[in-house]
């Protein structure tokens, strides 16, 4: 949710950068270091940076934090922030591509990232072993070359063609900063991919990778669901608390990120630039693919988890209202308890806590999990359809005859149907919306590729505006759907004839 | 009931108002014993009587009885109810009635 | 020709956990009976419907159809629901459905009929119950009086051997209840055996062959309407037709509260406005028949009771007083002053026997 309402803000500044008018700031200038006291501040969610910075410039405790690093810089553009406090290598990628900003030129203070692994996990000193080797064979600075470069055709990845007998290593890695950890075209690239790849053809082990946002890492490590986790990971004696280091494979540094002072607009046309942000959105490395893959993502859970969650959400209500006692506080005791939970909370815990040592697919949680939310809901649902028939109707087809399960399907449940049906759809469509937050589970969804892009490009106009109209068509296309149904079920609908009758 | 009693010379007047009957009869009989010694003038005021039983009627009657030898009695302000009662039972034809 | 036992009733208990509507039940409806269910509200008239179809199943006791127990736990009972309609108070017509479609639906559903065999029936009914036009509109665009003419011919699609009427007008307004009547009197007359509950006492006198008068938790009297309407054998049916507004006064000691019963005689008259007049006669009937002759004669444990009836219906009180010992003579034991204000109280006084046994006079108030 949070995060729907902050890509709001950045699309809202996002369409007052594109337009040509910029209101002049009157701005501070930064010499050294200690100019930067009481600037305001930007990092990402879930590093360290806030702190770093802390012990290094006097009064800057004013932070905001984005969850992605094209955020951030849309932020920083827009006066929005003075700094945007991240590791060098993706602050001069940025700068490289950003000629509105620039690296500053003292920086914060040394860094350096690290693979991460549980606890006394055997892993670390096998990888110990392959990192001391690459350092001295001249590997780790080949790569840094590479990924650091500006030449996009050398960065490849390793194809997995080694046997692997000694078994897979599950690696769960961010996947919004370049050069280190990103999604081009084929999926996911980076140094610190690359770097994994080579390490595990050393191990002669198999990797699987699974993107996961930088905030989840840790928690997908606590709960057995990663062997080894990275993504610009910096080495902090906070982290070493919960988890166990490998030594560090990049030293880096914290630098500033700020705005380029001589930097001049250039003349590009409004035109021009749309078609360049559309180019770079959906064109480059045929990322409209990947919008595609999300689209049918966001469909299958969607799909899956309205009609397993209209049948659920049935059998909760039926236990509910026939059910003994008991039954029925457990049912009631249920709903209750998954109502008031925050669906990425129920996520989370479903993902990481229920299913953490279990072999199953996010996105089967994903689905699992909005199944039973929207059973959830559609038990209410329908439990508030039931109650709005007469007991009346129930009694006078038990008169005529009916058996209780005829009287239940002839007379009870078409009458709630009129009910429940609107509450229901509205019900289907809020959680469709709420699909958008699956990226928590690593599952690539429609907004989670958004993201991919808006990151990958700088650009939050394109990828947020059709994510936007794509939520809107699927949103529209069910409501249609939904209507033709309720007014089919409208007895008052169509001409007043008897079916299958010869009139009189 | 309420039993107003007024004494003037040798003439007792008693103002009866509300109901004379089984309980409140003996309450009349009991201010008339104790007032009537030397009465020679006995009226009794009916204005304000709604109810009369035969319980009543015993009382009026031994007052009457008791009048006709040492003076006479006289009733007043008798309503139509009243008078009825006096009329069924021949009340009517002892009593003085003003 | 004997006649043949539809419904018999035996024992049939219904408690709930603070009332029981119906204590002990026991009766036989036979075919072609067509029985007005009487009595005063909260007697189980309705409870005692909804038990034999079942609607609420009685708590103890049994009920048969046809010698078939629908109390019994295995019966079939949708099956037997089927051989006896109901009619709603509330109608309860299906409001998905339109009028024809309510009445072909159970017959399609349960009977097996074609749509056509269904379509054509139900339209015959629709045109006895002179609804024909209607066929197509939907429940609610119907009067309340049109809604139970499109029950009851629901119900007739059933071919049931009998239906149950459960106050089948109180919910219509007053305008309406005729054209309900009507449908159900020409039933009555074909032959069709029911069982209807009702408050309306003219119909239930002109078209049923028995009446059953509910009251303490039984059917208190069942007989000819005659015999209900016109001589009620037992005291509480007679309140209930003569709608008998009731004062009971027992008097167990020679120093009970005079005033307090003297204003409740008071208060009785103005709750039911009668006359100044009246009211004084009645506390001249208490005073001096009771207090003053009768009492005296009862020793030291007295036991009095006494009664004043009003009957709402015909205008008349009547007063009871029932007393132990033996019987009195007015005339030769009764203080003259006493007689002669209680023979101008009353129209007339008569002596009789109580149910327990005890003497009692009976008085007319003037």
């Amino acid at each position: 949710m949070q995060k729907k309402i902050f890509s709001l803000l950045i699309f809202l500044a996002t369409l007052l950068t594109l337009l040509p008018c910029f209101a002049a700031n009157e701005e501070k200038s930064f010499k050294t270091l200690n100019d930067f006291s009481g600037a305001r501040f930007s990092t990402l969610n879930g590093t360290v940076a806030d702190k770093l910075t802390q012990s290094v410039i006097p009064n800057s405790d004013n932070f905001v934090y984005y969850y992605t690093v094209a955020d951030g810089i849309m932020a920083l553009k827009s006066n929005k922030v003075d700094a945007f406090v991240l590791d060098d290598p993706i602050c001069r990628l940025a700068a490289a591509r950003n000629p509105e900003v620039m690296v500053f030129h003292e920086p914060v203070m040394p860094d350096q990232y690290g693979f991460a692994f549980p606890k006394g996990s055997p892993l670390r000193n096998k990888f110990n072993t392959v990192l001391r080797k690459f350092s001295e064979d001249g590997t780790l600075q080949n790569l840094r070359d590479i990924w650091l470069g500006a030449d996009e055709s050398k960065k490849v990845l390793l194809k997995q063609d080694w046997p692997g007998k000694n078994g897979t290593i599950r690696y769960y890695h961010d996947y919004l900063v370049e050069p280190i950890v990103y999604v081009g075209a084929d999926g996911p690239l980076g140094l610190e991919i690359d770097l994994a790849l080579r390490i595990a053809k050393e191990l002669d082990m198999k990797i699987e990778l699974t993107k996961c946002e930088f905030g989840g890492l840790i928690a997908s490590l606590q709960s057995g669901k990663a062997d080894v986790v990275s993504g610009s990971m910096s080495i902090t004696e906070e982290r070493k608390k919960s988890v166990d280091f490998a030594d560090s494979h990049y030293k880096a540094a914290l630098v500033l990120l700020v705005r380029n002072d001589s930097y001049v607009a250039s003349n590009e046309s409004f035109i021009d630039s749309v078609k360049a942000s559309f180019e770079k959105t959906f064109i480059v490395e045929n990322r409209w693919k990947l919008i595609v893959d999300g689209l049918l993502v966001t469909i299958l859970i969607s799909a899956c988890a309205g009609i397993g969650g209209l049948f659920l959400g049935f059998l909760l209500c039926m236990l509910k209202r026939e059910g003994s006692k008991p039954v029925r506080n457990f049912i009631n005791t249920f709903i209750r308890l998954l109502k008031s939970t925050p669906i990425v909370v129920f996520l989370m815990i479903a993902y990481y806590i229920i299913f953490g040592s279990v072999n199953i697919s996010a996105l089967w949680v994903a689905i699992l999990a909005f199944t039973i939310n929207f059973g959830v809901y559609a038990a209410e649902t329908y439990s508030t359809g039931l109650d709005t028939v007469d007991n009346g109707q129930r009694e006078a087809a038990l008169a005529l005859g009916y058996t209780p399960k005829q009287t239940f399907w002839k007379v009870i449940f078409p009458q709630a149907a009129r009910h429940f049906l609107p509450i229901l759809k509205g019900d289907f469509i809020a959680m469709v919306k709420e699909t958008s937050i699956v990226g928590y589970i690593s599952v690539q969804d429609l907004t989670m590729v958004s993201d991919i892009i808006h990151s990958r490009t700088m650009e939050a106009f394109f990828p947020l505006l059709v994510t936007a109209m794509i939520y809107l068509i699927i949103a529209n296309m069910l409501t249609t759907v939904l209507d033709i149904i309720e007014i089919k079920i409208d007895p008052k609908h169509g001409k007043r004839t008897v079916k299958g009758v010869k009139m009189q | 009931m309420i039993i107003d009693k007024q004494i003037n010379g040798s003439e007792l007047t008693l103002s009866l108002t509300g109901r004379l009957d089984t309980t409140t009869a003996p309450e009349l009989e009991a201010v008339i014993k104790e007032n009537i010694t030397g009465v020679t003038n006995l009226v009794m005021d009916f204005a304000g009587l709604e109810y009369l039983s035969s319980a009543g009627l015993r009382v009026i009657l031994s007052a009457q009885k008791t009048m006709n030898k040492q003076g006479e009695m006289v009733i007043r302000n008798v309503n139509e109810t009243i008078n009825e009662v006096f009329e069924i039972t021949g009340f009517i034809d002892i009593l003085t009635i003003e | 020709m004997t006649k043949q036992a539809l419904i018999k009733i035996s024992h049939v208990c219904k408690a709930y956990p603070n009332v029981t509507p119906l204590k002990d039940v026991n009766t036989t409806i036979y075919k072609g009976d067509v029985i007005s269910v009487i009595g005063p509200s909260g007697t189980g008239k309705s409870t005692l419907l909804r038990c034999i179809n079942m609607m609420d199943p009685p708590t103890s006791g049994d009920i048969y159809i046809n010698d078939e127990a629908i109390t019994a736990p295995n019966c079939q009972l949708h099956l037997l629901r089927r051989k006896m309609g109901m009619v709603f108070q509330s109608f309860n017509l299906f409001n998905h459905k339109t009028v024809i479609e309510n009445i072909m639906m159970a017959p399609m559903d349960l009977l097996g009929k074609s749509a056509q065999e269904a379509y054509d029936k139900g339209m015959e009914l629709l045109r006895t119950v002179g609804l024909a036009d209607k066929a197509l509109n939907f429940p609610d665009e119907l009067s309340g009086g049109q809604k139970q003419r499109v029950a009851i011919a629901r119900t007739l699609a059933m071919e049931p051997e009998m239906i149950l009427f459960d106050e089948p007008t109180s919910a219509l307004d007053p305008t309406k209840v005729g054209e309900v009547l009507e449908v159900i009197r020409e039933l009555a007359q074909k032959g069709m055996t029911m069982l209807i509950v009702t408050h309306e006492m003219n119909f239930a006198k002109d078209v049923s062959n028995r009446i059953f008068y509910m009251d303490q938790g039984e059917i208190y009297e069942d007989g000819t309407p005659e015999q209900i309407f016109e001589h009620p054998q037992r005291e509480l049916t007679r309140h209930f037709i003569m709608r008998t507004k009731l004062m009971e006064e027992i008097i167990t000691s020679k120093d009970f509260d005079f005033i307090a019963i003297r204003n409740n005689i008071d208060q009785f008259g103005k709750k039911y406005l009668l006359s100044p007049k009246s009211v004084h006669n009645m506390q001249v009937v208490f005073e001096e028949l009771c207090v003053q002759t009768l009492l005296p004669y009862q020793g030291e444990a007295p036991n009095l009771q006494f009664r004043i009836e009003y009957s709402d219906k015909t205008n008349s009180i009547q007063i009871r007083i029932a007393y132990s010992g033996k019987a009195f003579e007015l005339e030769e034991d009764m203080d003259m002053i006493s007689y002669a204000l209680l023979k101008n109280a009353t129209t007339s006084i008569k002596t009789a026997l109580t149910e327990n046994g005890e003497n009692e006079f009976i008085l007319d108030i003037k």
